[in-house]
């Protein structure tokens, strides 16, 4: 079950070229590439006369042509050529599916196009900002359901025991976290008071010391997470802190992309306010960000199959109101959104 | 996300003042209008040249005896959907529109007196509720905060349902700046702005629902005036234009906001000074619904009775929840996350009710209640 009208991370922009490929998000199988306008077309990748992807066919212009029997397909998934005398039938139509380039990434809508608003596309103050760096992440295919990878995103705990090397620290096991619904989804977060910085922070932050250090772990429908991490001196923080000058923030923009039921494909950013130049620091970053994502992917490929192949019930704890909150509240979307269709049809 | 657009005609386009403008809307598709209840919005679809984008207008006509339904706009200096409404949209065009939405409405169960401050054109979905409320016997009390007589909107809908109510509505008007013409006709009721010494002279003590709507500003300043005045914040129910936040966090933050929007305490670097609520993220926390009447909390006089095991406990608030209350007393009824999700303390009711200081994340089955996040109203007989 997935929510339709929404904006999704189809690829990075460089993933998609000039010529055919085929991706799936949300169980559906699109053709992407690029026009001679550079811009991305994404066509429903299955001809409709006996259902070989387009993907196998070739670029003919600005058109796709299907590599069984020619059928010419435009821009707009408009059939403009078929075999049998030069009639087109009407039905001679593949669905294209709107789509828009932004932060690098290529997002598509799979729902009703007629809705389809860029504007609703996540908004990412600092993108452009000189005064931020950015260490463009990667993508990797995890073998999970992507609310398995919402719940950990909306987790500050599992970092004590998952991420031990890297983002933990004594506080991070046992400070008490706070559970906010806001209007496009769910923030648990927690200040951890005058203690030491984990080790991934300590290379990084330019104040010696003890800090005040907020874990702000944040889901937004669909599926689209922003971690803030910020690291001030101890002090400066708490919710009414005056946060300090050399104050360290890091947004983590993480975005997952139900491929099918059961596998994902995650993509990630980060943005720093210091140093914005630095290569060899948005390098490392890079590095060890992609190490402990690999150390979740570890934890929730296993997750899938324990979930799955269960034979005794699973248990909630108070630690996991605010991946529940949100599941339940995207099902209630969800179950709205069909509600919508199903009137729209009848 | 979601929902189905209709088509709908602009049957009138009326200004109603130098800067706001009425817009009626009729179904262009043969439909019914929207039901919908006083205080809600309509979601229209602004097509743009670079787009098309959504905007959001509280409606502000009466819910039942209409054929059309009406939004009053401002223009915005910088607006792209107000000043693709006042500029390109003309009457008879065909707009689209998503069914209303929005959970700040009246509580049409309540039958306390009403209190409405609305700051400029937040007036709109306090106007409705005005209309709802002129067929109540509620006594209610609108008063609305604007620059001056040049730029005030529906004064006049305003005043007549007044006239008409037999002394049951007040509406004044406060005037910041007035215009010597607004002195000669006299059109306001008071200078300057909404304060403590003019709720207090104005209003008898009373226990009212307050509806406030305006420009984030006011609503802070309505707030701290508000609650200074021992109204119960969870009798206070507002409405931000387009995204908001909580306004309880917005008022205990000390002044920056009023000065430029700016969320960031100074000693903060420039770097951040985009980021919203970044110390505290609880401030986006979604507004809460008034209190539900009769729900009281609980007092010394409760106590819990657990019927299984023959133990009757008196209330304390030493214990947060039933369930602490019942570990207290030697009992260890079933748990997991003890937070209101996972039902797992769930348990049979045979008398009284309890209060939930924290919402269950599914409502138990009737005549089951979740101990570990409620509390005794009076006197409750568990099944435990």
């Amino acid at each position: 079950m997935f929510l339709k009208n929404a904006w999704y991370v189809a690829a990075w922009s460089h993933e998609v070229t000039h010529s055919l490929q085929q991706i799936v998000v949300l169980g559906e199988k699109i053709c992407v590439y690029r026009n001679s306008q550079n811009e991305v077309i994404a066509l429903e990748d299955a001809c409709p006369h006996r259902k070989l992807p387009l993907s196998k066919g070739r670029i003919k212009g600005d058109n796709v042509e299907c590599g069984y029997h020619g059928l010419t397909f435009d821009c707009a998934g408009q059939c403009v050529w078929a075999p049998g005398g030069g009639r087109i039938p009407s039905a001679a139509k593949v669905r294209p599916y709107p789509v828009h380039e932004k932060y690098g990434l290529v997002w598509i809508w799979m729902g009703n196009a007629a809705i389809a608003d860029a504007d609703d596309i996540i908004d990412i103050p600092n993108f452009d900002s000189p005064e931020w760096g950015i260490n463009r992440g990667a993508a990797m295919e995890l073998h999970c359901n992507y609310l398995l990878m919402c719940d950990n995103l909306l987790d500050p705990t599992h970092v004590a025991w998952v991420h031990e090397s890297s983002f933990a620290q004594a506080a991070t096991k046992d400070a008490p976290l706070k559970v906010t619904r806001t209007d496009n989804g769910v923030i648990v977060h927690r200040w951890m008071m005058d203690v030491e910085p984990a080790p991934f922070y300590k290379k990084i932050v330019e104040f010696d010391g003890n800090c005040d250090r907020l874990q702000h772990y944040e889901v937004r429908y669909p599926s689209h997470a922003l971690i803030r991490a910020v690291f001030t001196p101890a002090g400066t923080g708490g919710p009414d802190g005056t946060l300090d000058e050399k104050t360290f923030v890091m947004d983590s923009y993480n975005f997952m992309t139900p491929t099918t039921e059961t596998e994902t494909r995650y993509y990630w950013f980060q943005l720093r306010n210091i140093r914005p130049d630095d290569e060899d620091l948005s390098r490392m970053m890079s590095e060890d960000v992609r190490h402990a994502f690999e150390e979740d992917r570890a934890v929730l490929n296993e997750v899938q199959v324990g979930m799955t192949t269960k034979t005794s019930p699973h248990i909630d704890l108070s630690i996991d109101a605010g991946q529940l909150r949100f599941r339940r509240q995207l099902e209630a979307m969800i179950a709205e959104e069909r509600m919508v269709d199903e009137k729209m049809r009848a | 996300m979601g929902g189905a657009f209709r088509r709908f005609r602009v049957a009138r386009k009326l200004p109603e003042s130098s800067v706001i403008t009425s817009f009626h809307l009729t179904p262009a598709d043969g439909g019914p209008l929207w039901d919908m209840r006083p205080g809600q919005y309509l979601t229209l679809r602004i097509p743009l040249a670079e787009g098309p984008v959504l905007r959001t207008y509280s409606l502000s006509c009466p819910t039942e005896g209409r054929d059309h339904h009406r939004i009053s706009v401002k223009r915005e200096p910088q607006g792209a959907g107000s000043g693709w409404l006042h500029d390109r949209v003309s009457e008879g065009d065909v707009i689209e529109i998503a069914a209303p939405r929005g959970s700040f409405c009246l509580d049409q169960t309540s039958e306390r007196p009403v209190l409405l401050l609305a700051g400029g054109v937040g007036l709109t979905p306090l106007l409705a509720m005005l209309h709802a409320l002129a067929q109540t016997s509620r006594r209610v009390w609108f008063i609305h905060a604007v620059e001056n007589g040049e730029v005030q909107a529906l004064r006049d809908e305003v005043a007549a349902l007044a006239d008409v109510s037999g002394g049951l509505i007040t509406a004044l008007n406060v005037y910041r700046t007035p215009s010597e013409q607004d002195r000669a006709t006299a059109r306001f009721d008071a200078e300057g702005v909404i304060d403590r010494a003019l709720l207090q002279s104005t209003l008898p003590l009373d226990d009212y629902e307050v509806y406030l709507c305006g420009p984030t500003p006011f609503m802070v300043a309505m707030w701290r005036v508000l609650t200074g005045l021992g109204i119960a914040p969870a009798r206070i129910a507002y409405e931000f234009f387009g995204k908001g936040g909580s306004l309880a966090a917005l008022a205990a933050t000390p002044a920056p906001l009023v000065q430029a929007d700016r969320r960031m305490p100074t000693r903060a670097p420039q770097s951040l000074s985009k980021l919203d609520f970044i110390t505290d993220p609880d401030a986006r926390a979604l507004p809460e619904r008034p209190a539900q009447p009769g729900l009281a909390p609980a007092d010394g006089a409760s106590e819990v009775v657990f019927a299984r095991s023959g133990v009757t406990v008196p209330w304390s608030d030493a214990a947060t929840s039933i369930l602490e209350l019942a570990e207290g007393a030697g009992l260890a009824p079933a748990f997991s996350c003890r937070e209101g999700i996972c039902s797992t303390c769930s348990c049979r009711i045979d008398e009284g009710s309890v209060d939930y200081f924290s919402d269950p994340l599914d409502s138990p089955r009737p005549g089951q209640v979740l101990i570990c996040c409620s509390r005794p109203t009076g006197r409750v007989v568990l099944d435990l």
